[in-house]
Formats: structure tokens, sequence, C-alpha cells
């Protein structure tokens, strides 16, 4: 199917790959080639991102280091814990190295790569939104690739490395370590989505995401048993520091392909969950009854 | 959907309007700023008023026409451009856009159309324009080297040089201006949107974009639809006005016969060979607005015929060294549709219509 | 221009700072938003290390550890947060005005430039901390019960936070000055922030480091910023002011001598930089 899409001479003729271009919701390409150009387009906004950021080296290099520094006085602090009291509620120190080294390197993947989601609130409340609309990108992806915190590599790059340091694992752990992170990244990029997405229905939604999310991660860095009871409950649905931390840290230790997989399962679920939020909300926004649309 | 629609609407499109608009109304919901205070809060009880940015209009656009959307702010233009872009869906009425309902297909339309916003640049300002063309062709599916040489053609054309591996915080605004044009075009669209795309920007770099735009429709016949409050934009690029108030169609057609519509006045001005004294009377439906000793200017009202008696008169009245007839300027034009507006409907503004 | 008696100069300049310290307060109004934010992570913080150090108790079956018993250990925890979380960062103001130039239009005003951000610096602080302390104690109060606090040793607290609150204006001065010689203080004091939480005993008082690091750790100003007013808020009398404002007044030299210098260098620089 050529389509002309340009002026002849152009070559835009055909500038479109053979696949149909136009197919309309419900038909669908290939699932392998959508991935393909889906993470085409992810890598390139990485890269043009990291480009941006590279560009003020020294300002780069300042915030990756402060963000290493942050990391590692608090396990410094669970280092000077751990030398006083030999364990709390069966965590030792490499148990808190590995809870870091965790949620670091994960949160530091989403800021290297989804930063964009945190700033899904501020956007809508400032109309913003429109200028992704009237692209053929999907609105939700394109938000979410175009912004980068620099610091993140600096989580990441602590988390790997006081993982591999500090924790000494062993192959399994360490492969182990690698799908967990990936998994926790998916539902933090979720979380942050959805909660942002609270910007179609209300004015709040920056101030509720900011302590989401600093609800987030203050609870995934402590040790899971010592919350009980109505909290856990939280921990596992309001703000998800269960599935993020806890039970990846869990299975680093000790791997449970049952466990994983409901992991997993809740890793698809978010995603599949946040899209439908943010959906929703861009409806209410198309028809003009968001509360924060403005001209 | 079916495919079947799909190829059907395809072999449609090549012969229809860009823009075929049908009793698209829109109106909103705001908060009555009457109800105060704990009731907000209620939903049931908050008051909600009704407000219409856009009353059901009908317009068509046709390919390769070069539109200006002309009103005062709150009229009902960013209402209109969003919903023919498929950002807003309509209270009411429909519309297709090159084919395409916008609201329905706003993906498969972004393909094909541009948007251009003065106020606001697509181009990445940390990085060369370039990065944003490789960005732009992700974002549209296109081949590399299709781009590459239509990345050449276009620096060519928009005389880019090397500014488009310079960071685009280190480009003036004219030169940004240019490039940001250029990345509208790299994916070839039917019809490009244009809000105030001159907006900020010196007199040179002003006709370089107004000539770039007439170059963009006459070469490779994208359809124009320009918003701007500035009168050359309108006057130099445009050949159809539709102008908006208060969320109708006040005025739809050539932008020669807008002036008639809203200006009914010309300007004559007169000079003399030597200093003469004031006329005791002038003809009727004339006025004299500026004199001196040797040179005078005439405001006549009407249609274009009754300048002819007014000239007349002059040359009788003493001898004449220079006469001219002009138009009335089109920022008078504007002027006076703006306030017309609020004759019409002063809640207009008032309403805070987006 | 006759010189002034210093006295005099003295006096001018405390009627400056006051006049500063009015306007500012009313302009607090816009901060407290900004403060319920952090009231929502400080109160979060406060019951997580709560359960922690209960976790702790109950591992080491003690009933008490450093000194305090549990329901004062998460007391301490509630003051060195306040404290840590009513910061003000001074540092970026002072490098925006270095950058910006403003420095240099600022010392064309009498009063002084340092008296000016001093004056904004503790409105914003004291408001925040009476804040934070307010917010804190409610939260400590539901997480562990209310404790008795002796009016002596209350009152003592209450004059070290002062002098920590002008200690920390100092350091962070310092820091902001370091504009005139760097491309981004900012991770300066990213770091400072950090390093004085470890070693200031924010999260586990000094008395239960390992002994190498508690010896390095009572010798930096952090301690007398974080660890002092804290432990002496829960002491039984005020016996420990006196150390308190000695480490204080010795941390104060050192630093404010080295800031002072820093100044005077930086001040020669404000006409090669441009400003």
């Amino acid at each position: 199917m050529a389509r002309r899409t340009g002026p002849p001479g152009t070559g835009l003729e055909r500038a479109t790959t053979p696949k149909p271009r136009l197919a309309r919701r419900g038909s669908r390409e290939p699932l392998a080639s959508q991935a393909w150009s889906l993470l085409r387009f992810v890598a390139y906004y990485v890269g043009a991102n990291l480009d941006v950021a590279l560009a003020y080296r020294a300002a780069f290099a300042a915030k990756v280091f402060s963000f290493v520094v942050s990391d590692a006085m608090w396990v410094a602090f669970w280092w000077l814990y751990f030398e006083r009291f030999p364990s709390v509620e069966g965590y030792g120190f490499r148990q808190v190295v590995i809870v870091w080294a965790l949620c670091a390197t994960a949160f530091g993947i989403f800021g290297a790569i989804a930063a964009g989601a945190t700033t899904i609130a501020s956007r809508v409340a400032r109309g913003e939104l429109d200028f992704y609309l009237v692209l053929p990108k999907a609105p939700l992806l394109h938000l979410v690739v175009s912004r980068m915190d620099p610091g993140g590599f600096g989580d990441a790059l602590f988390g790997i490395v006081a993982f591999a340091a500090l924790a000494r694992p062993s192959f399994e752990e360490a492969v182990a370590f690698v799908v967990l992170v990936v998994l926790a990244t998916v539902i933090i990029t979720a979380y942050i989505v959805a909660v942002q997405s609270l910007a179609f229905w209300t004015g709040r939604a920056e101030t509720i995401a900011d302590q989401a999310l600093s609800g987030l991660i203050t609870f995934a860095t402590y040790p899971e048993r010592l919350f009980g009871g109505p909290v856990k409950v939280v921990l596992f649905t309001l703000v998800p520091a269960g599935f993020v931390s806890y039970v990846p840290v869990r299975l680093v230790q000790e791997w449970d392909w049952a466990l994983a997989g409901v992991l997993l399962a809740v890793a698809v679920a978010s995603l599949y969950g946040a899209e439908a939020v943010f959906t929703a909300g861009l409806r209410r926004y198309q028809s003009g009854s968001a509360l924060a649309m403005r001209g | 959907m079916s495919r079947s629609y799909s190829a059907t609407v395809m072999k449609m499109r090549d012969n229809e309007a860009a823009i075929a608009v049908r009793d698209l109304s829109r109106s909103f919901n705001r908060l009555d700023p009457a109800v105060r205070g704990w009731r907000r809060l209620v939903p049931g009880w908050r008051g909600h008023l009704a407000s219409v940015a856009l009353h059901p209009v009908c317009f068509e656009v046709a390919r390769g026409e070069r539109v200006a959307l002309i009103g005062p702010n709150g009229a009902g233009k960013s209402t209109t451009i969003k919903l023919l872009t498929g950002i807003l869906h309509p209270s009411g009425g429909t519309a297709r856009v090159l084919g395409l309902v916008p609201w329905e297909a706003r993906t498969d339309l972004a393909f094909d159309i541009a948007t251009v916003f003065g106020q606001k640049s697509q181009l990445w300002y940390h990085l060369p324009p370039r990065s944003t063309f490789e960005l732009l062709r992700h974002v549209y599916d296109l081949d590399a080297s299709v781009v590459r040489r239509r990345v050449a053609e276009l620096t060519e054309r928009f005389g880019l040089g090397d500014l488009l591996d310079r960071p685009v915080r280190t480009l003036s605004l004219g030169e940004r201006m240019r490039c940001e044009l250029a990345a509208a075009l790299l994916h070839a669209p039917r019809l490009a949107f244009l809000d105030e795309p001159t907006i900020g920007l010196d007199v040179v770099a002003r006709q370089s974009v107004r000539a770039h735009v007439r170059e963009m429709n006459a070469r490779d016949g994208t359809t124009i639809f320009l918003t701007s409050h500035d009168a050359a934009d309108i006057e130099q690029v445009c050949d159809r006005a539709i102008v908006l108030q208060a969320g109708r169609i006040a005025f739809d057609g050539p932008i020669s016969t807008l002036r008639d519509r809203f200006v009914r006045v010309r300007s004559i001005d007169v000079r003399f060979v030597d200093p003469v004294a004031a006329p005791g009377t002038v003809p009727p439906g004339t006025e004299l607005v500026e004199m001196e000793p040797q040179r005078w200017r005439l405001e006549v009202e009407g249609a274009s015929t009754a300048v002819g008696p007014v000239v007349a008169w002059v040359i009788a009245h003493a001898p004449v060294a220079d006469v001219q007839v002009a138009d009335p300027p089109m920022e008078d034009v504007i002027a006076a549709i703006y306030r017309d507006t609020d004759a019409v409907d002063p809640e207009s503004r008032r309403g805070g219509n987006p | 221009m006759t010189p002034r008696p210093r006295l005099g100069n003295l006096a001018h300049r405390g009627r400056v700072l006051f006049a500063h310290l009015h306007v500012n307060l009313r302009d607090q109004g816009a901060y407290l938003g900004e403060v319920a934010l952090g009231g929502g992570i400080l109160v979060v913080f406060l019951f997580i290390l709560g359960k922690l150090w209960e976790a702790t108790y109950r591992a080491q079956a003690a009933e008490t550890l450093g000194g305090l018993t549990w329901p004062q250990m998460t007391w301490y925890v509630t003051f060195t947060e306040a404290m840590v979380m009513s910061r003000v960062n001074v540092a970026r103001r002072i490098d925006e005005d270095v950058r910006t130039g403003d420095l240099a239009y600022a010392l064309l005003r009498p009063g002084g430039y340092l008296t000016a951000r001093l004056g904004a610096y503790l409105t914003e602080r004291l408001v925040r901390f009476g804040f934070t302390l307010t917010l804190g104690a409610i939260a400590a109060t539901g997480i562990a019960g209310p404790i008795a606090i002796h009016p002596s040793a209350g009152a003592a607290a209450l004059l070290v936070v002062a002098g920590a609150f002008l200690l920390e204006f100092v350091i962070v001065t310092g820091i902001g000055l370091g504009a005139f010689w760097m491309e981004d203080t900012s991770s300066i004091y990213f770091v400072y922030t950090r390093v004085s939480m470890l070693l200031g005993g924010l999260l586990i008082p000094i008395e239960l480091f390992p002994d190498s690091i508690a010896s390095v750790a009572r010798v930096l100003p952090f301690a007398p910023m974080i660890h002092g007013p804290a432990r002496l808020a829960l002491a039984d009398d005020a016996s420990g002011l006196l150390p308190a404002m000695a480490s204080l007044v010795a941390s104060m030299s050192v630093v404010g001598a080295s800031v002072a210098v820093t100044y005077r260098v930086a001040l020669t620089r404000v006409t090669v930089h441009g400003g």
C-alpha cells in the first residue's frame, strides 16, 4: 500500500515502511516489529537526553556524584548500625546492601529512561500535553521518555557497584538481580504514571505524586519485617514498596518460581493499569471536563 | 474499524477538501464563581456554568488554500485548532481533516499535518536542530535515507547551512524559526497549522518566514491554516480569512473583501502645490482628519466608488501636487474586528474561553 | 566618609538585621506550603525509624541503648529530624547572587550583604523549625507516647539550637561563596547535608557509633548541630549545656574564621567576575 504522503519527488511517497502505518486501532502490526520500533524510539530518546545532559559536563558529573554520595551515606549508616547491632528482624548488613542495590539500580534506570513520568502532572496542569497530542507517537510513551534525571546514572552506578562489591553475589543471585531490577523499574514507572495521571482529575496531583514517590522510596529502603498488619497491606497496594523492593529482595536471596511469577504478573498488570488510568484521564482532558484544563 | 473502511477512506481522501467542518461546536463547564466555600467540594453542588467556546460553525478549506483564522483572544481560535487537530472532542457537529475525523483518528492524522507554534518551539534547546530532525524521523516513522535527502533539500531551501549543527540556544530567533519551519516540513505534511509564527521576530525575519510559508504552499501544495494577530502575516500569506467573534464566524471570504466588511473607510492623502485655506464644507461621507497648510488627509466612508467624486472635488479645490488613495491598513481592520466583538458580545473576553 | 565608631556600626547592622527579619517574616506564608510537603515525609520517616528502633531494642532485649529508652530514642530522632528538615539552603541563594551579579549590587546597600542573608535565613529557619518540631512532636507522641522534658534541659537545648542555626549559616555561606571559584556548588552543599546527617547522629546517636568513628564525629562541627541539642533536650538537667556550647563555640571560631577570610578574598574577586 504505497500511499502518497508527500509531494512528488520528495521521496516521501513511500517514506513509510511497507507496514500499513494507517492501521486503525484494532488491527495490529506484528508485535515483534512494534516492540522493535518502540525500543528504537526509546533508545533514541535516551541518547538525545544524554547528549543534553552531557552538554553540561560538570553539572552532570556533579549530579551523578551527589546521588552516589547520598546512597553511600545510607549504606554507611547501616554499616554503623550493624557494627553495633548484629542483626534486626533477620536483616544483616548484606541484606541491607541488597535492598539498597536493588532500589538504587531500579530507581536509577527509571531516572535514566522514564523520568518524564514525574512531569505528567505539571504538564497536564500547564496544558503542555497538547504538544504531544499533535504528534503521531503515543503521548504517554513520549511523555515518559522525554526527560532524563542524570542523577539516575549515579543511583544505578552505585547500586551495581555496591551489589558486586559489598554483597558479593553468586552467579544465580546476579542473574536474579538483573531480572528483578527490570521488573522493579517497570512497577516504579507504572506507579508514578498512575499517580501523576491523577492530575486529570484533581489540581492537587503534583503534591500527592511527590508524597507518593517519597513514600515509595522511603519505605522501599527499609527491612520488610519492620512493618506489620495494615501498614503491610498499604505497602502492597497504595505504596507498592512490597513489589518494588521486598519481594525482589526475597527473590534475590532465595529464588522461588511461583513468587517470581506473581511479581511478573504484577509488573505486567501495573503497566496496563497505568496506561488505562492515563488514557481515561486523557479522554477526560479531551472532552474538556478535566479540572486542570486551561486554554 | 475494519481494514476495508480505511481503504475506502484513503481513496476518498485525495479528492476531498482539506478541512470540512459542519456544525462544529464546543462548550465548557466552568465553575460558577458565585458558589463559594465548602459547597465547591460536593460534586453535585458545585454549580456549573456552561460557557460556549464555539457555537456551531461550518466552513470548508480546499486543498492548497491559505486561510487566516482571525479573532481576538477568547474568540475560539485555539478551540478550533484543538478540535481540528484532534486534541479536543467537540460538544456537537462533525469535522473532517484530510478525510479523517480528527478526534477519532488523531494519531493517523498526525502523520499528515504539521503544527508550528511561534511561542513554543519543538526544537530541543540544548542540541543542534539536526538532533530534532533525527527525533522527528522516529516520531514520523521515516526511512533514514529519505530523511537524509529531505534534510538536504530543506537545508538548501531554507538556507540553513551550518545552522543545523549548532545548538539551538546559540541561534538567533530568526534562524531558530527557519529551522522550526524546516522541521515542520520534514515529513511533508499536507496541512500546516501555524500559530503566531512571526511573534517576536524582527522585520527581516518576519518577511523571510512569510516568504517560506508562501513557498510551502506554492511548491508543495501544503494547505495553510494560520492564526495570527499580526496584520502583515495575514495580508501577505493568506488569501482567505475566517473571522471568529465570540465563538461564531463573523466573516468567511477573501481578504480583499475583509476590509469592506469591517472598515468601510478609505483614506485620501493630498499634497497641494501651494498652501490652501480650510474648506468650507466637505463632500458628504467625507471627513477631514488631518489638515496642514499644504497637506490634507481625508477619510471617505462607503464603498470604493465613493472615492472618485471626492478626488474630483479636491482637485477642483486647488492645484494638487500629489494624491494617494489608500485602503485602511490591515491593523485598523483587525482592530475594528476586535472592537466589534466587544460590541457584539462583551462577555466573550471575560468568559475565559480557552 | 567619616569612619563610624565600631559600636555604632554594630548597632546599625543590628537594626538592619531586625528589619530584614521583619520583612521576611511576612513572606513566610509562601514557604509553608512547601514545608507541608516535607511534613508528610517527616511523619513517614519517624514512623519507620520508630519501628526500626523498636525492633532493635527487642533484638537486643535491652531497656536502654546509649543511655536512652525506646521512647526517648524515638524522640531523639524526632529532634534530630526536626533540626535537619528545617534546613535552609542559603548556599544556593548566595551562589545565585554571585553568578547573577546581584551580590555586587547588594554590596552597594548599607547594612551588609551577609546581614541580609542572615535575616532571611533566620526567619525561614525559625518558621520551618517551629513547624517540623511541632509536627514531629505530634508524630512522636503517637508513635512512642509523650515524654517528660526537664525545663532546664529543654531551655538549654533551645539555646544550643540557636547557636547551631548560626553555625550552620556560617558553614553554608562558606559553601555558597565557593561560587566565586567553582562552577557548581550545589554538589558540595549536597555532600555537606549528607555527611553532616551521618556523622552528626541524625538516625543513630553518636554514643552508639563504633569508637573510632565516634571520636571523629565528636570533633566535627556536625555533632553540636544535630546530636547535641537532641541529646540535651532528653537529659535530666542542663549540665550538658556547657560542653555543648563550648563545642559550638570551638567549631564556630574555626569555621567562622575561614569563612570570614573567604568572604574577604571573595569580595576582591567581585570586580574580576564582572558582576
